[in-house]
């Protein structure tokens, strides 16, 4: 299916546009370019209200205007009804044309519009041209068609967030594609009323037998433990899901990264143990200078404070001193004339002789009582002087070794803001943190569910058990033997049921994945750097590195909106909807090769399949152009009026 | 209007059955059935019909 023409009657800025999606030969490719401002995103926002009502892609500006025209509630005149209408023209394989049509009518009362109503049609018009009319829910089943409202997304998107498209598409949103694809949710209602069927047959039973009544009601009471059980799970599930995506997320953000926190922390320690030393540094280099300043006087006369111990020591080993004569003694026998040791008198030769000797005694006694008075003085001298020789060398080690302890932790220092340096280190401990926060979250699920996960199993053997009495009782009983037949019937096709649909869960899984792989090694340029592509039970989409790492956060944007782009086209694939892919600013956010690659790789697809391109003007540069070009079936622009009211189209070129 | 029903739930419906062929005739009723009238509220009737249909074919299996 695809579009052929799109009718827009005063919806948002389009007063009127009719545009013809014309096929050329080898591409269905259509670009339209338009300057910021002329709301090119609306023509998406126009397909989504047509279908389903809806506008996902409104910017703020636009939410506050209402979806009629400007220009036309301007001219219309009070109490007048204004209608907006959007049309899609599809054309299906077999050539049936199907218009689907929503008209809003607006009552315009002092330039202000009221909504009166909505309608909805699908016009189906055969190759004889003969048409039928569809309205209300037989209209929306063609809708569901076309494109499918809860995977209209994987059709009709932004461009813009291709590039975050696996971090936005949960595997709860991919599973979700997978079941509507495949039509698994038709097995889903089917089970859900069987179910509600069995339980009923049951409470007929049970009207007919108390005992029967009473093992239902145990069943149904069981069954509901296990329904509440599953719940938890399924939460339980939900926040492992969230938690782990976001771990790997946050791992491939911290590939390569340093480990700030720890860097930080080891870098923090290392400043205040530096700072500590610091101190101690200088406490110890006043400490020298301070006895420095304190020998600064001694050490001048250490030579002859040397130079006199050693005097005194040689006049001590001389026995010069202390000093052996009796000065006292010599004094009174001068003044008595009298020999104090023999008694006998002195005459005037032997006076002269003691008074002789008192003088020689006299002069040496004094130097050598000098000498003794200067022995101890000296001695602390020396003594300190040896001190200050074993203080100076002992504080000068220290000031040494903390120099060099400095000199290790600048070091360290140096080599850590090396190894943070270009690098966001605020950004890296906040992913830390949230990693932390993450995991621990995840752990504390992943033990409920185990809890969670054993009491279901317990819950299982009761139900397993009310089953089997249920089913001895039905046979006990006559008059339940006829609803006890339609009770194993229904119970086998609900079972059949529910095993078919996790086959074919598990093979639409397989079958995206494989046709996601196909396409994205197709797709991207580095072919030899991508081992493989794999979706797991959860859903999450992993891309292999050949060296046999997750790489999704650390490939290029370019290469990650190519896998989103596989994915999107594997969908397509699977779910056999032939329908248009739409992107809004495909390549917004590529640029240089990826851009290019990209815009070759859009040229290719579009072989396949209608591809509708909304471009940005600086967008549509030259290396897109110069491949879109040549390929475009069709090539417009749009253009603002000059009041700003009104969007005009201007057609480049047309197959 | 018809509404295409994808062949491998058809296919698989009758892989599980194993050969009980009242079963399978009896989920891909109901498939057709919802396929073509999806949100009918009414349903309960036409499925406990369906249901002592095809039972009466021929039921097997235990609960």
């Amino acid at each position: 299916m695809r579009i052929e023409r799109l009718i827009l009657s005063n919806y948002r800025q389009f007063r009127e546009l009719d545009i013809h999606f014309a096929t050329k030969q080898d591409h269905d490719l259509h670009l339209f370019v338009a300057p910021t401002g002329t709301a090119k995103t609306n023509l998406v926002n126009a397909i989504n209200w047509c279908l389903y009502y809806q506008e996902p892609h409104l910017t703020a500006d636009s939410q506050l205007l209402p979806i009629i025209n400007l220009k036309a509630i301007e001219e219309a005149c009070d109490d007048a009804d204004q209608e907006v209408k959007v049309e899609i023209w599809a054309k299906a394989k077999k050539d049936e044309t199907i218009a689907f049509v929503r008209k809003g009518i607006y009552r315009v009362r002092s330039k202000q519009p009221v909504h009166q109503k909505t309608e909805f049609e699908v016009r189906v018009t055969d190759p004889k041209g003969n048409t039928k009319l569809l309205i209300d829910e037989d209209a929306h089943s063609y809708v569901e068609r076309f494109v499918p409202q809860r995977i209209r997304e994987f059709f009709f998107f932004d461009g813009e967030r291709l590039d975050s498209y696996f971090r936005e598409a949960t595997g709860d949103k991919v599973r979700s594609a997978i079941f509507q694809i495949s039509q698994i949710d038709l097995l889903d209602t089917v089970s859900e009323k069987l179910d509600l069927v069995l339980r009923e047959l049951l409470k007929e039973a049970g009207k007919e037998s108390p005992s029967i009544d009473a093992t239902r009601a145990n069943l149904e009471k069981a069954e509901n433990s296990r329904k509440d059980c599953l719940q938890k799970i399924g939460e339980c599930e939900k926040q492992i899901d969230m938690a782990s995506a976001r771990i790997k997320e946050l791992r491939e953000r911290l590939v390569g990264m340093p480990d700030a926190q720890t860097l930080e922390k080891e870098r923090q320690d290392l400043g205040a143990e530096r700072k500590r030393k610091e101190e101690v540094l200088k406490a110890k280099e006043a400490q020298k200078r301070d006895l420095l300043f304190e020998y600064a006087t001694i050490i001048p006369l250490w030579l002859a404070i040397e130079k006199s111990t050693q005097v005194i020591a040689k006049k001590r080993a001389e026995g010069e001193i202390p000093p052996t004569v009796d000065k006292s003694l010599l004094e009174g026998i001068l003044n008595e004339k009298v020999c104090k040791i023999c008694g006998r008198s002195l005459d005037s030769l032997a006076v002269r002789h003691v008074r002789d000797v008192l003088e020689q005694v006299t002069l040496s006694s004094e130097v050598a009582q000098q000498l003794l008075r200067m022995e101890h003085p000296l001695g602390m001298f020396e003594d300190k002087v040896k001190d200050f020789e074993k203080n100076i060398s002992r504080i000068s080690k220290d000031i040494g070794d903390l120099k060099a302890d400095m000199g290790r932790i600048e070091e360290s220092i140096k080599k850590i803001n090396t190894a943070l340096s270009g690098h966001n280190t605020e950004q890296i401990r906040e992913w830390n943190e949230a990693l932390n926060q993450f995991e621990g979250l995840r752990a504390d699920n992943q033990t409920r569910l185990g809890e969670l996960k054993e009491a279901q199993r317990r819950v299982d053997t009761e139900i397993q058990r009310h089953k089997a009495e249920l089913d001895r009782e039905f046979k006990k009983v006559e008059k339940v033997k006829k609803l006890g037949k339609e009770k194993v019937f229904c119970a086998k096709a609900l079972d059949i049921a529910q095993k078919t649909k996790e086959a074919i869960l598990q093979e639409m899984k397989d079958k995206i994945e494989y046709e996601t792989k196909r396409l994205f090694l197709e797709l991207v340029w580095k072919k030899e750097s991508f081992k493989d592509v794999r979706i797991d039970q959860k859903y999450q989409i992993s891309l292999i590195h050949w060296m046999g790492w997750e790489c999704l956060g650390t490939v290029s944007a370019g290469e990650r909106e190519l896998l989103a782009l596989a994915f999107t086209l594997a969908l397509h694939k699977v779910s056999g909807f032939d329908s248009p892919i739409v992107i809004d600013t495909p390549v917004a956010r590529l640029a240089g090769e990826s851009r290019e690659n990209f815009g070759r790789v859009l040229c290719q697809v579009s072989k396949d399949k209608q591809c509708i391109l909304l471009f940005h003007d600086d967008e549509y540069s030259s290396n897109i152009r110069k491949y879109m070009d040549s390929k475009a079936a069709s090539r417009s622009l749009f253009r603002l009026s000059q009041d700003e009211k009104e969007v005009k189209m201007e057609v480049l070129s047309n197959a | 209007m018809k509404t295409r029903i994808n062949p491998r739930i058809l296919e698989r419906i009758r892989k599980e059955t194993e050969g009980d062929k009242a079963v399978g005739d009896f989920l891909e009723k109901l498939i057709w059935v919802e396929a073509e009238r999806s949100g009918q509220w009414w349903w309960k009737e036409p499925y406990r019909k369906l249901l002592k249909d095809y039972a009466e074919g021929g039921a097997s299996g235990a609960y």
